[in-house]
């Protein structure tokens, strides 16, 4: 008998309907199977399988949230870190700064002092050769006065000692500033 | 007609009752142990890598053990522990439908054990045993069947009317159409796939230009037929397991 024909026929037929009726009717070793079947299924997922997953789950959801929390704990670790690099760094920049203005400062101050020192001792250096030239022109003029006082007073002897006529007074003027010139030559 | 002569048009018995390969085993037994089997398999190893990223079986497990636990556990019943105390079995229920009705379409079974009426019926009656049984627990026998046979909010005089038709729609008519549904869908699903199949087996004969055209109709009906019906297997397991969670939901909550 076919499905068409098993229709047609519970359409018509009380009896074959029946029949058809009692077939999708479930049997006892189906519901006993079924059952049995669902109910260990459902106890091993209840007990095994599904414990396990959701013990997966929670674990990934914990390591996620541990790693999460860590990083952030990281970052922040990382912000101070760097804050505190940039604290040093502009402090190292003062510091530089400051080291620098004061080389210079003393630079400036060396500068000055070797100046001042360097005037002074030229002026020493100066002083102390105009002071020599000083008592060399003062020893000439003594040296000059004194072989002057000596030239006079020779000149005045032998002006008194000879005989006085123009020409040889004459001369003996002409031959005092020669010799006055030869000795001025000689210095 | 040339068609009812020529056609092994497959018998009731065929289609739907296999004999005893021995006493208590028909393929129908055979096909709730390898779906039980199958299914358990499925989820122990799911569970068994608990890799921290997940791979293959273990996501497709995981995928669908939140599915169930988010859009219907806790999108239906909410996110109280006697809910989620819900959740294995909601996991067991649907896979275990979803298998048995796949079944339809894999070779050499090609038979969902869920177009028998025993599958269907033992688990509507557990859903209802279970949704009565929580309603008790939840609410006390008295506030429970109070709740759902005496409405509140409703006017005396209504009782007369309201109180059957609530008896016999939750306590009859909801195991009842759980068990047709599924069962029906999947009697008219493996009906349909094996005309399909029988109907291209007949007139693929290349010889016979009258025929061959309907064989290759028939087989292309077919080929669709299995897509379509693993939508069905699907949606008719999702069907079953959202509304058993409606049920419960219902008695923890109350109406």
């Amino acid at each position: 008998m076919n499905v068409l024909a098993l229709i047609l026929a519970a359409e018509e037929e009380g009896g074959h309907a029946k029949e058809g009726i009692n077939k999708i009717l479930p049997q006892g070793f189906e519901i006993f199977w079924g059952l049995v079947m669902f109910v260990l299924l459902f106890v091993l997922l209840w007990k095994f399988a599904i414990p396990a997953l959701k013990k997966a789950l929670d674990n990934r959801a914990e390591t996620i949230e541990s790693d999460l929390k860590r990083a952030e704990e990281a970052k922040l670790e990382s912000e101070e870190l760097l804050a505190d690099y940039r604290k040093q760094l502009a402090g190292a920049k003062d510091e530089a700064a400051k080291i620098i203005e004061e080389g210079r400062k003393t630079a400036d101050e060396l500068k000055k002092e070797i100046l001042a020192k360097a005037e002074s001792e030229a002026g020493e250096i100066v002083e102390a050769g105009r002071r020599d030239v000083e008592a060399a022109v003062a020893s000439a003029q003594a040296e000059l006065r004194r072989q002057m006082a000596d030239l006079s007073v020779d000149l005045a002897g032998r002006i008194l000692g000879r005989e006085l006529d123009a020409a040889a007074q004459q001369q003996s003027i002409d031959e005092f500033i020669a010799e006055l010139e030869a000795m001025e030559a000689g210095q | 007609m040339l068609l009812a002569h020529e056609i092994p048009i497959p018998t009731f018995e065929e289609l739907f009752e296999w004999p005893e390969i021995m006493p208590w085993v028909s393929k129908y037994v055979v096909i709730v142990v390898l779906s039980a089997i199958l299914v358990s398999a499925f989820w122990f190893a799911a569970a068994r890598k608990q890799a921290l990223v997940p791979r293959g079986v273990q996501s497709i497990g995981e995928s669908m053990y939140m599915f169930i636990r988010n859009d219907i556990v806790v999108d239906v019943m909410g996110e109280s522990k006697a809910a989620l105390k819900y959740v294995p079995y909601l996991v067991a229920l649907f896979s275990f439908i979803l298998m048995n009705n796949v079944f339809e379409i894999i070779p050499p079974f090609f038979f969902p054990a869920t177009s028998r009426l025993a599958l269907p019926m033992v688990l509507a009656l557990l859903t209802w045993f279970i949704f009565v049984i929580q309603g008790i627990v939840s609410q006390g026998v008295g506030h429970y069947f109070g709740g759902v046979l005496f409405p509140a909010g409703v006017p005396w005089p209504l009782y007369l009317l309201l109180t059957p038709i609530e008896l016999v729609s939750v306590f009859l008519v909801r195991p009842l159409t759980l068990m047709v549904r599924l069962f029906a869908n999947l009697v008219a699903g493996h009906t349909i796939v094996t005309l399909m199949i029988v109907f291209t087996a007949a007139n693929m004969d290349f010889s016979d230009p009258l025929r061959l055209p309907i064989g290759i109709v028939s087989l292309a009906g077919g080929v669709a037929m299995f897509g379509f019906e693993l939508f069905v297997s699907v949606i008719q397991a999702f069907v079953f397991t959202i509304l058993t969670a409606v049920y419960i939901g219902e008695s923890i909550h109350g109406h």
